[in-house]
């Protein structure tokens, strides 16, 4: 501006055209300006008519679409200005312009340029410029720098946040980029691995070929996944699963790698302990069956190869069927039971019962179940353990019929040395003996020695202790009392026999060192028995007491001693008890194991019993009596094995010089067919040898046949054939008649039962009872009070004013 | 089963070696007799030696003497002691069977 007091300063006043046209020129710069101006913003700009033709843009715009201003001024901008959204392209009537327009307000929002990676952050606003048509005025800001460096923050924030630990190298393999993962599960800090290479991480524990493959592939731009073994800062060493992928750049040339890590450590341990226990399972000698416990019929889904050895089945064959298949005939259905209650209970149990294998066999199982719980408590599975002991099982019962057959062979040691003979009658008196041994061997003993005519010594005797020793000491003790007697014999009073007292006073001093070396003693009592005299005399050493039944008196008194089992003293001397004997007394001898049977743990037969049972039976001959006792014994404790050994004389006193008859013989047999032949010997012996009065040949025939015919039945019959069983025969032979008396033990015998003999020889049998009928006078069946088969066979014999017929001599 | 076998003229002589046939032999003499009745119509039990039988033997004669009889030949003892004809005689034996002193009275009855 000029200063206004100067006249060259002063307006000369333009022309208006001048004025004018000034205006104009300067407007027209203004306008240049603003387009250069508006062309020099980074942002696309484009104005539209009310209907969308674009009037107006600025060179960005124009570079922005690629196309000049010629094909894009009054074309409608949805054309030029392609846009995409979500993937596909936006539509004409949601272009953001057309929606400025519509809603008559400001539009925006990021849209992909149609045909290129571009986002563009693009606002639409409707504009009037004051001629009240409404325009649109867009601008656009090229965001997709924007954009991806937020994508690129979103995927770093990703590979942050994996579990994985990531690591992004230079082309060298120099560390670049690590994640957070990384930086934990090495234990390396990042300023520690930056630029640094990866080998750090080598163990040692990966073999050299792995990593030439490595970098062979990925040198070759090919990803690598592979397992590699490091070790962590600390030393520690882990197994990673590891991928490894090239990134190229625009050249093709590698820019980076990418290398994804997953420690795999733990799960290479689970999986190593499952494949032990897998091979564990499959390797043991046990079978293994696992069933589960919540489908229906319980099915088996596992066996291992134990199991197919085992049965003989193969795992196809037994899967998802039912361990019972196992089971068969030998099966105790008890174990089945109580595995199946156990079973339905979910408690654990262990059976041992006979299985079957496929083949049929029978094995033995020792069987183990148990419930494999899930989470909830509730068995999901059964795991059963099995072991074939069949082996095992028959090397412990031949082990056990091993055993059996020593204390069979100690029990006929017993019996032959320990138990006296099978005298079974003696002038004036008659004898009953039993002796049962128990299971295990033990010492009773007991003798009958006879003395002379109208003296019997009785002689019971009871090692202390069991077993072998016990039994060759109780038999060491009966020699040494022969021995006593022996000796004693020979000395100056040889006429009558010693005295008990100092035969007893012998035996113990031949025994006591060896009694008190092997600190074992012997109770003992020595009576005799001397019916001329009628009087017991008694050497009681520490044994039970003798039972004396009084028939005048009708009661029982008990005879004891006061002298020391032999063995606890080493100097002793023996005092006797004398007691009177009359006709029909009784003397019972026996062993503590008839007093301590016991019922309970502390209820004992006891001596009461014992005396109270003597005198009840005291009418019955000796045998019988003794069997009634041990009927008694065996109802009180209920069992009739006995713990201990039982040991019984019972000896009844008859008149010296008996006129009871010519001849008594008792044989005793057991139920054996073999023992027929002995049978018919002992028949034919008594019944040739009664004095003054033999039976005669052609009756005798008949005698024997008849009770060969009662014994078979007696076998057969009432043992059933079981061998072994007690079969007594019991000769009498008076004047008029001889008696035979056949006892058992066996079943009751109904005469009902035998069908009448047929003689047609159309049958086979049913000949015996008829047999037995026709040969004897008089047959006399009785089941007796104690459990016995009673067989009276009678014959009677000719007058004894008829001459006998001698033996061998035939009788038509 | 001691028993002796002869065969002479179409007739098996069984000469039974035995003290007693009874209840503990008798399963033996059974067996010992099924082979000859399988093989022969005519036998001869001969007991010379035999001082026993019980019912159980008896038995066992009748029925070798029905298998005997069932394909039409017959059984015939002979040498019978004393002793055993007592017990024949006592089940009525001697009715249905043939009892001879001698082999060669056995012959004869087979003979007729």
């Amino acid at each position: 501006m000029q200063p206004t007091g100067s006249p060259s300063a002063q307006p000369t006043g333009p022309s208006p055209e001048a004025a004018g046209a000034a205006m104009l020129r300067q407007l027209r710069g203004t306008l240049g300006r603003l387009e250069i101006a508006l062309g020099s913003i980074s942002d696309a700009i484009a104005w539209t008519s009310a209907d969308e033709m674009i009037e107006w843009s600025n060179d960005v715009f124009d570079r922005l679409v690629g196309k000049p201003r010629i094909q894009t001024l009054g074309h409608r901008i949805s054309a030029v200005l392609v846009l995409e959204a979500n993937g596909g392209p936006v539509p004409a009537q949601s272009h953001p312009v057309r929606l400025a327009l519509l809603d008559g307000k400001e539009t925006s929002g990021i849209y992909g340029l149609a045909g290129t990676a571009r986002q563009l952050e693009i606002l639409a606003r409707p504009v009037d410029f004051g001629s009240g048509e409404a325009h649109a005025i867009v601008t656009i800001r090229d965001c997709t720098a924007r954009q991806e460096l937020a994508h690129s923050r979103l995927l770093s924030i990703a590979l942050q946040a994996t579990i994985d630990a990531v690591v992004i190298t230079d082309p060298q393999g120099l560390v670049w980029w690590v994640n957070d993962a990384f930086v934990t599960l090495a234990g390396y800090a990042r300023e520690e691995i930056y630029g640094q290479g990866l080998s750090i991480l080598r163990s040692g524990q990966t073999p050299p070929e792995t990593y030439q493959g490595l970098w062979e592939t990925i040198l070759a731009a090919r990803p690598w996944v592979g397992r590699l073994v490091n070790r962590r800062k600390d030393g520690t060493c882990y197994v990673e699963k590891q991928s490894i992928t090239p990134v190229l750049g625009a050249d093709g040339q590698i820019t980076h790698f990418v290398a994804i890590k997953q420690d795999i450590t733990q799960q290479e341990r689970i999986a190593q302990d499952l494949r032990v226990k897998e091979q564990a399972i499959a390797s043991t000698q046990e079978g293994i069956v696992i069933a589960s416990a919540t489908e229906p019929d319980q099915p088996i889904v596992y066996v291992n190869p134990a199991f197919e050895r085992i049965t003989g089945y193969s795992a196809d064959e037994v899967l998802g069927t039912n361990c019972r298949l196992l089971q068969g005939p030998e099966t105790d259905p008890e174990a089945s039971r109580k595995l199946r209650e156990a079973l339905a209970q979910g408690l654990p149990c262990t059976v041992e019962f006979a299985n079957h294998r496929k083949d049929g066999s029978p094995f033995w199982n020792h069987l183990s179940v148990a419930a494999v719980r899930d989470g909830k408590g509730s068995p999901s599975h059964f795991i059963g353990i099995q072991s074939d002991f069949t082996e095992r099982r028959r090397a412990e019962q031949e082990i056990a019929a091993a055993r059996d057959r020593e204390v069979q062979i100690a029990s006929r040691i017993q019996q032959d040395l320990l138990i006296g003979p099978r005298l079974r009658s003696w002038p004036g008196l008659s004898l009953g003996t039993l002796t049962i041994p128990s299971q295990e061997v033990a010492g009773d003993f007991y003798d009958l020695i006879e003395q002379e005519d109208g003296v019997l010594d009785v002689v019971v005797g009871d090692v202390m202790g069991k077993g072998v020793p016990a039994s060759l000491l109780g038999a060491t003790a009966k020699t040494k009392i022969l021995r006593a007697l022996l000796g004693l014999q020979r000395g100056p009073q040889a006429e009558a026999p010693p005295e008990p007292s100092a035969i007893v006073a012998a035996v113990h001093r031949a025994m006591v060192p060896e009694l008190i070396a092997l600190e074992c003693a012997i109770t003992l009592c020595y009576a005799r028995i001397d019916i001329r005299q009628g009087r017991l005399r008694c050497v009681d050493c520490g044994h039970t007491s003798v039972i004396h039944y009084r028939r005048i008196e009708d009661r029982c008194v008990q005879l004891k001693g006061e002298n020391l089992p032999l063995g606890f003293v080493e100097h002793a001397d023996y005092g006797e008890v004398e007691a009177a004997l009359g006709i029909g007394d009784i003397l019972l001898f026996y062993s503590d194991g008839l007093t301590e049977a016991r019922r309970g743990d502390w209820d004992f037969f006891g001596e009461d019993r014992l005396e109270t049972a003597v005198r009840t039976y005291a009418d019955l001959p000796p045998d019988a009596l003794i069997a009634s006792i041990r009927q008694d014994i065996v109802q009180f404790s209920g069992t009739d094995r006995f713990t201990d050994d039982f040991t019984c004389v019972a000896v009844r006193i008859g008149e010296h010089a008996s006129a009871s008859g010519l001849a008594h013989e008792v044989f005793e047999t057991v139920s054996d067919l073999d023992a027929l032949a002995a049978v018919r010997t002992a028949v034919r012996t008594f019944c040739s040898e009664i004095p003054g009065q033999p039976v005669p040949a052609g009756r005798l025939d008949h005698v024997e046949i008849g009770v060969n015919e009662a014994v078979t039945n007696i076998i057969r019959h009432a043992y059933q054939g079981r061998p072994g069983q007690p079969i007594t025969l019991d000769f009498h032979a008076t004047a008029e008649e001889v008696r035979i008396v056949l006892l058992d033990f066996g079943q009751p015998f109904s005469p009902e039962s035998v069908a009448q003999p047929v003689f047609d020889g159309t049958r086979d049998g049913g000949f015996g009872v008829y047999i037995i009928r026709q040969c004897f006078d008089e047959v006399e069946y009785q089941r007796d009070g104690q459990g016995r088969n009673r067989l009276v066979l009678k014959l009677s014999l000719p007058p004894p004013v008829e001459t006998p017929q001698p033996p061998g001599t035939a009788a038509s | 089963m001691p028993l002796t076998i002869t065969v002479e003229n179409g007739i098996a002589f069984v000469e039974a070696n035995l003290d007693a046939l009874d209840a503990s032999n008798v399963q033996a003499f059974k067996s010992g007799m099924s082979p000859v009745i399988a093989e022969h119509a005519k036998v001869v039990l001969d007991f010379t030696h035999v001082r026993f039988v019980d019912s159980s033997g008896l038995g066992a004669i009748l029925s070798s003497m029905r298998q005997l009889n069932g394909k039409g030949g017959d059984l015939k003892i002979c040498s019978v002691s004393k002793s055993v004809r007592a017990l024949f005689e006592l089940v009525r034996f001697h009715r249905i069977l043939d009892l001879l002193n001698t082999r060669e009275e056995a012959v004869l009855a087979f003979g007729q």
